[in-house]
Formats: C-alpha cells, structure tokens, sequence
C-alpha cells in the first residue's frame, strides 16, 4: 500500500472542513477525488502535505507514520504535489526549477560551495546534466533557458509536474491538473500523466472538477460534499449515485 | 499610598501619549496594512507645530492651538500619504515601508534643520496648581495639568470611537479593514477613506506631541524612541484593533513606570523591545487581534 | 512586473573571469596605499581619497551581505548595523588586548596576524548572534520578521550601552588603527566572491526558490528554518566583518553609531542600488557615498551655511528611488564578470 489514510478529520473554528476521511493508495493506482466548490479538496491536500495539521486520524506512506510532521520532512519522505494555481518559482530558469529539487538529496556542504572545490563542481555538472535529462522527458529541454513565469500556461502546468517529480516520489498529488485548459490541452494532459505514471515507479492521487478526466484515468474515486465521503467506488458507479448528482446540481443552483 | 498613586498617574500620562500614537499606527495598519514608520516623526512634528504656534500667537488658548496643531498635522499626515504611499499601494509590500522610513528620517532632519537639535518645552499652556480635592481627600500632591491630559485623551479616544463605531465615515472605514477589495465595488472611495484614516491618526499623533511637550519635552529625534514604543503598545494590544491599541498602550506605560521606579531606567528600552519580541513570537495577534491563517 | 532581468540566453562576447577583476582592483588598490603612506604626489595619492574608498569598502560588505536577505531570500530584515555593532566590539576588545603581542611580531605580519584573529572574531561572534537570533525570528515572515530583527538591532545597542566594559552609551576609544585600504579592499573582494560563489551554487538556487514561492520551496523538501537561518547567518558574519574593519578604520565606536540609523542606511544604498544583484550593491554604495562626498565638498565651500541640509538627500533618494524606479539601478542584473560561467 503506498498511501493509507485513516479517519482523518481537520476543523477550522466551528468549521469541519474534513471529516474522517479515509484512503487506500496501492502502489501503482490512480485514484481521484472529485466534489463541488469547497467540499474540502484541496484541504485533504493540506492536510497529507502536513501545511495543516489534521485534528485526528493517521497518514501513512509504505508504513511510515507521516502524521504532524512538517512539509519538508514529508516532501522528502516521498510524497510530492502540483498546486491548484501553478506554483513556479518564476523569475529562475526553467533548469534552476528542476535542478533546486535536487538540493535536499545531494548533501551539498557551504565550503564546497564557497571554495567550488572539485568535488562541488562534479556535483553540480551532474545536477545540471539530470535536470536536462528529466526536462527531456517532459518535452521542456529546449526551454531550460527560459524564465520558467514566461512559459505558456500549458508548458507551466507540464514543468511544474516535471518539478514535482525530480524529488522522486512514491507518492504524487495533483491538485486541478485540468484548471483553464481547453479540451485539446486536456487531452495531452492525459496522455501526460498515463505516460508519467508508466515511466515513474508512483502512485497517483488527483483532485479534479473536469469529470472526463477522472473517468479516463482513475480505477476509483471518492466524493467528497462538505467534508464528507458522500460516495466511493469506481468512477462509472460513482456518477451514476443520486447522492453525488443532488450534491453537483446543488452547486449548480448556488452558481445561478 | 502616596507613591503608587503618583506612579499610577505617571503612567497613565504616559500611556495616555502612548495610546494617541498607538492609535495612528493601528488604524492605518488595519485599513492598509501599513506599518507606517513615519507615524512617530509625525507625533514629533505635532509637538513642534504645537510649539510654534504658542511661541508667535501667545495669546490663541490652548484649546485653540490643540486645534490649529491638530489640523495642520493631519494635513501633513494625508499629503506624506498622498505623495508617497500611495503610488505604491499595489507594489511589493515591503517598498511603502522603507519609503515610510525614508519619511520618517526626512521629517527628523527637516526639523532639526528648521529648528535645532536642541531640547524644548511647550511652556505651559495647562493650569500647573495642584488638584485641592485630592490633596484635601487622599493626600495626594497632583497637578491639574497631569489630569486634563490623561482626560482630554480619554476625551479625543472617546470622540474617535463614535466616529469609527457610529458614523457613516467610520463605518467605511471598518469595511476597508475587512476587505479592501471590495469597498470600491460598493461605491465607497477607497482614497478618500484613507485619507480620512491618515488624517485621524495624525491628528491624534499631534495631540500626543502637544501633551508630550508640555508635561516632558521636545526634541527632532524624540518620534523614533516614541514612535517604536506606541508601535509596540499596538502590537501589545493587536495590531489593526482601536481598543486593543489603548490597551496595550496603558500595559506598556504601566511597565515601563514600574521598571524606572523598581530596576533601573537604563534597561527601559530593552525590557520594552523584549517584550514587544517575546509578543510577537509566542503571542503574534495581541490581545484583540485576529490569529492569521496559512492560505495556500 | 516592470523587472526586466539579464535574459538567460544572452551570450556576452566577452565575459572577464571574477579572478582577473580581482586582481586587477587589487593593482590598483595596492600602490595606491603604499604611494600615499610614502607622501609621494599627495595631490593624486591623497589620505582623504583613500578614506573615502576605505568607506565604500567597507560599505559594499553591509550591503552586500543584507542583499542575501533582502533580494536573494527575499525576507525583510531589518537589523543589519546590531550585528555590525556586535563585529566592531568584538573586534575593538581583541584589538586592544593583542596590542602587545603585534609588536612583539615583524611588521606586516603582525598587522596582517592581527587582523585574521581580530576580524575572524568579529565574524564568529556575529555568525553565532546572527544564528540564535535567526533560530528565533524565522519562525515569523513578512511585517513581523521585519519588526523582531529591527528589535534585535535596538537590544543589542541597549545591551551594549548597559555594558561598563564596553565603554556604555560613552562608547569605545583607543581601538589601534590596523586596517587600511588594503585590507578593506581584500575583505571587500573576498566579500563578493564569496557571495557570488553561494549564490550561484545550489544554496542560492534553493535561497532564490524561497523568494520565488515559499510554500512551493517547503513542499518540495526544503527546510525552510534551517535554509533561511544560514542565510542569516552568513549576513550576519560579513555584517561584522564589516563592524570589525570599521572599529579598526575609525579607532573610537558608540553605540549609537550601530542604530537603525545605520541600517536605514545600509538600506538606502542596497535600495538604490538594485535588490537580487551584487553589481548593484557594488554601484548602489560607490554612487551614494561619491554624491554625499561631493555634496559636502560642493557645500562647504560653495554656500556653508546650507552644509547641513545634506541630511536630506539620503532620505530623499530613498523616497524617490521607491516611487519611480523600484528595482533600483541594477535590480536583478549582474555585471558580465558577476554572471554565471557559461557551460557549453
């Protein structure tokens, strides 16, 4: 199992955002979340990434408690994320966006760096020729050069899940991977994380409004509806439930 | 019994100052989220505007020139946020707050300049005999000066309460607080509400000037001791809250009168900034303010 | 954004090496001092220039050094002269004590020996308030850190005015004179490489990520405490540096000289200069001080009576660089021989 929640439940004042929320990620699934504006989504992101701290309940990552720690320890522990509204580090080089990823893994000392000792300089060689080489992958190596904020939106959204993996995860959260994109760019979108979910050793967890894309891609699907899991199960059952339909059309009205 | 009295008032006179200051610093962090560095130059100014005014119209009452100094920093105050701020309101944060520095250091030298480096007095313009009431009562020995500024302050505080709490201006000012963004949509004028915001606090800060310089003194450079000790009252109190700021500014006069009178005057300063950074570590929202969230 | 930084693409014809510009300040730099100690041609090799340069040195180490925080990391901080002060005394005290023992040695390397143990204290100390100070503030950002490091600045200078060892609010005399523009020159290069160095190595990358998106840098494994507290740190140590060569330049140090005062200045020439580039802190603090010399020059001979509204022009510059030209002369573009080796 890659990713084992348990009861996991985060209040903010009176306001339950998530409500013992449960999750079993296998090692090579692609699982969705799906609910309207607010159901709390994005906050069982949070909650997983350790920006907020769950009020109860357990994460588990390959039987490794994750519960409470800090983002930075759980990033490192091997589980990685995309953000709703891309979040690039925009005045660097679309290389210094990969390569910074690097950082925490090779142990990098301050006098190498100071004195570029032959040893830093290896180092860094090697960090930038896999950077390049990740960024191959991804399409992007002929852009390497660029400021990663001049990008166009769809090459953003490709780098900024190219970023998340050069941590090389178990584990990879993406967060509206579809948001603003037209139906051409979804399908490349899709074809994406089928080909990155073929070539990384991970599992996925997407979060996303676009209903076509969960049904392309996952084997299962939770609804969340102000907090709660209102439905489970495989995506062609789950959209078929009266309860999710009622929650979807509520919104609608709201919108009206 | 004598002394704590005598202490008491001490620090309320001081905190009275204090909270004058303080409140400049609240509202227009609340409204704009500034934290706006020149505000106890323009407290200094006050004084010295105060203090010109009563040294060539020596016979205006003091009221009067309470008035006059009142308005004319408050002229100062919305012109330095007409000219410098506000071309900056939707840069980075950080450039309105060295701009405000920059303010602040001009308005010392400008002073020191116009008028000299050296210390002065307001002469006194409040009655100095002492309160019979209380001698005859407690036997106590104060001056009624000391209690027409702690209450003309209670009084300026009060005014501005109403017209935070109870008039149209105030109430605009409040929805500016909570969500600038939106007020514009409302047909409210954001700029002239912060005007008004800067015109009040200082206003207020003169006021404080003025008090200053008729119960301790003057001198150009006074704004940065006192100015960081009013911010420190505010953040005591939670900054962006006007009852929080009055609060915390009696607090710290409280301890800063206790520390003179039992420690010692050279560890003033430093108890006053310790607190202000245990505060903001383990206590960053004061005592009315809001606790801030982590929005990702 | 009106930021329009060096395209990453652009290929300088012609990109001098970072040694070769050392070396060659350091041409200059070297006679220049030893021409002026001999009184030869005093017109050209004249004490007061050296004086005025000896500043700017020591200046380009504080701005320098607080554009790490200020551009690179991007957090406000607002309390470099409180780690200058605490340089320049430490500096100040082994100074005094090691009188005996330079003269017990030959002549340069005395001098030189002095002035490793002495700045090299200055450094350490500084680093270490910087780190325990850092450890404490970095738990805060934005508004706050600002507040808890201008507030660090303030104790320090109440804390050594409440010291009788020190000299108190009378200050510190009788510092022996060891440094001079030679020495301030090495520091200052020594500064820049440095700080080039770490910025264009993998600290830098993940120092600039934090300014860029800090949620983002955290959630891709970097621990943001211990990164932007050896920022901190290394601000810190050059800050004192910095202290450390001016208690040795001017001989007599007050606390007060280390108030925000100070650190209002370091950031009006950091300001004009141009934050997240060293060019700029270089350019930044020589524009500033050559105009205020001037200034004082043109007023004191020219109209004395108007000497002192020299006062003015800093905070006017401040003002104005803030309101037409926010990214300074230089913001986020480095000179060619500050930029980063091409890799083919």
């Amino acid at each position: 199992m890659a990713l084992r929640i348990q009861g996991l439940t985060k209040r903010f004042g009176g306001l339950t955002s998530l409500s013992e929320f449960n999750l079993e990620l296998g090692e090579r699934d692609i699982q969705g979340i799906i609910g309207p504006n607010g159901a709390g989504k994005t906050t069982t992101f949070n909650v997983i990434t350790g920006v907020y701290q769950p009020d109860q309940g357990q994460i588990l990552l390959e039987d490794r408690d994750l519960t409470g720690l800090p983002p930075d320890v759980i990033a490192r522990a091997g589980i990685a994320r995309t953000f709703q509204n891309v979040r690039l580090f925009k005045d660097m080089t679309v290389l210094d966006n990969i390569a910074m990823a690097f950082h925490a893994r090779i142990g990098h000392t301050l006098w190498g760096a100071i004195f570029r000792t032959g040893n830093f300089k290896r180092q860094e060689a090697r960090v930038r020729a896999e950077s390049l080489e990740h960024l191959a992958r991804f399409g992007l190596a002929d852009r390497s050069q660029e400021w990663a904020g001049s990008l166009p939106y769809g090459e953003q959204r490709r780098l900024e899940i190219a970023r998340a993996l050069a941590t090389d995860p178990r584990v990879l959260l993406l967060d509206e991977p579809a948001a603003g994109m037209n139906p051409s760019e979804v399908d490349e979108l899709i074809r994406l994380i089928r080909q990155v979910h073929q070539d990384f050793p991970l599992a996925i967890l997407l979060i996303e409004h676009q209903i076509p894309v969960v049904m392309e891609l996952c084997g299962h699907v939770q609804v969340l509806d102000f907090g709660q899991t209102i439905a489970n199960g495989a995506p062609r059952e789950v959209v078929n439930n009266p309860l999710v339909i009622e929650a979807y059309l509520g919104e609608e009205e709201v919108a009206e | 019994m004598d002394t704590i009295i005598q202490q008491l008032l001490n620090a309320a006179q001081l905190g009275a100052v204090y909270a004058l200051i303080a409140l400049g610093y609240s509202m227009v962090y609340g409204i704009i989220r500034l934290i706006n560095f020149a505000h106890g130059d323009i407290f200094m100014l006050g004084g010295f505007i105060g203090l010109i005014i009563v040294t060539h119209f020596g016979g205006l009452p003091f009221c009067l020139v309470m008035i006059l100094a009142m308005l004319l920093t408050a002229l100062v105050g919305v012109t330095i946020e007409r000219v410098a701020y506000r071309k900056l309101r939707n840069a980075q944060r950080m450039s309105v707050v060295i701009t405000a520095l920059g303010v602040g250091i001009f308005l010392e030298n400008l002073v020191r300049l116009l008028i000299g480096p050296e210390t002065r007095q307001i002469p006194a313009r409040l009655p100095t005999g002492s309160v019979v009431w209380l001698q005859q009562h407690l036997g106590v020995f104060v001056t009624w000066d000391k209690v027409l500024i702690i209450l003309i302050s209670l009084a300026l505080m009060a005014v501005l309460w109403i017209i935070v709490n109870k008039t149209l201006v105030g109430t605009a000012m409040r929805a500016v607080a909570d969500n600038a963004s939106v007020v514009p949509l409302m047909g409210v004028n954001l700029n002239l509400i912060i005007s008004v915001t800067f015109a009040i606090g200082s206003a207020l800060a003169a006021a404080g000037g003025i008090f200053y310089g008729q119960a301790y003194s003057l001198d150009p450079y006074m704004g940065i001791d006192l100015g960081w000790k009013a911010f420190i009252a505010a953040v005591i109190g939670g900054i962006g809250s006007i009852e929080g700021a009055v609060i915390g500014a009696f607090l710290l006069a409280g301890v800063e009168v206790i520390t003179v009178a039992y420690l010692s005057s050279n560890l003033k300063n430093g108890i006053a900034f310790g607190l202000l950074i245990i505060l903001l570590l383990i206590w960053p929202s004061g005592i009315m303010g809001k606790p801030l969230l982590k929005k990702v | 954004m009106a930021l329009k930084p060096n395209p990453p693409t652009a290929r300088p014809p012609f990109q001098p090496a970072l040694w070769v510009v050392c070396c060659a300040v350091l041409v200059i730099a070297i006679p220049m001092q030893l021409l002026a100690d001999a009184g030869f041609c005093p017109a050209v090799f004249n004490p007061y220039y050296l004086h005025v340069l000896t500043i700017i040195g020591m200046n380009i180490i504080l701005v320098a050094s607080l554009n790490l925080l200020n551009g690179y990391l991007g957090e406000f901080a607002l309390g470099h002269a409180g780690f200058m002060a605490v340089g320049a005394y430490t500096a100040a005290v082994l100074a005094t004590r090691l009188l005996p023992a330079s003269s017990a040695l030959p002549p340069v390397i005395g001098q030189v020996f002095i002035l490793v143990v002495t700045l090299g204290g200055a450094m350490l100390l500084s680093a270490l308030v910087g780190y325990v100070i850092g450890r404490l503030t970095f738990k805060t950002v934005g508004d706050y850190l600002a507040i808890i490091t201008l507030g660090f600045n303030m104790i320090i200078v109440n804390a050594i005015q409440n010291m009788d060892f020190l000299g108190g609010p009378r200050g510190f005399t009788g510092i022996p004179k060891n440094t001079n523009f030679i020495a301030v020159t090495v520091c200052a290069l020594l500064t820049i490489v440095v700080l080039r160095n770490l910025i264009q190595s993998s600290f830098g990358r993940v120092w600039v990520s934090i300014r860029e998106n800090t949620i983002a840098a955290e959630l891709m494994g970097v621990n943001l405490l211990r990164t932007k507290n050896l920022a901190f740190t290394i601000a810190a140590a050059f800050a004192g540096l910095a202290g450390g060569l001016w208690a040795q330049s001017q001989q007599f140090i007050t606390p007060r000289s280390f108030d925000y005062i100070k650190t209002t200045e370091i950031l009006v020439m950091l300001y004009l200069g141009g934050m997240a580039s060293l060019s700029g802190s270089i350019l930044g603090v020589v524009a500033y001080t050559v105009l205020m010399e001037v200034l004082r020059n043109l007023l004191s001979a020219f109209a004395p009576e108007l000497a002192e509204w020299r006062m003015l022009i800093s905070p006017l510059i401040l003002i104005v660089i803030m309101l037409t030209r926010q990214y300074g002369l230089m913001g986020h573009k480095e000179w060619r021989w500050l930029r980063p080796k091409r890799v083919a």
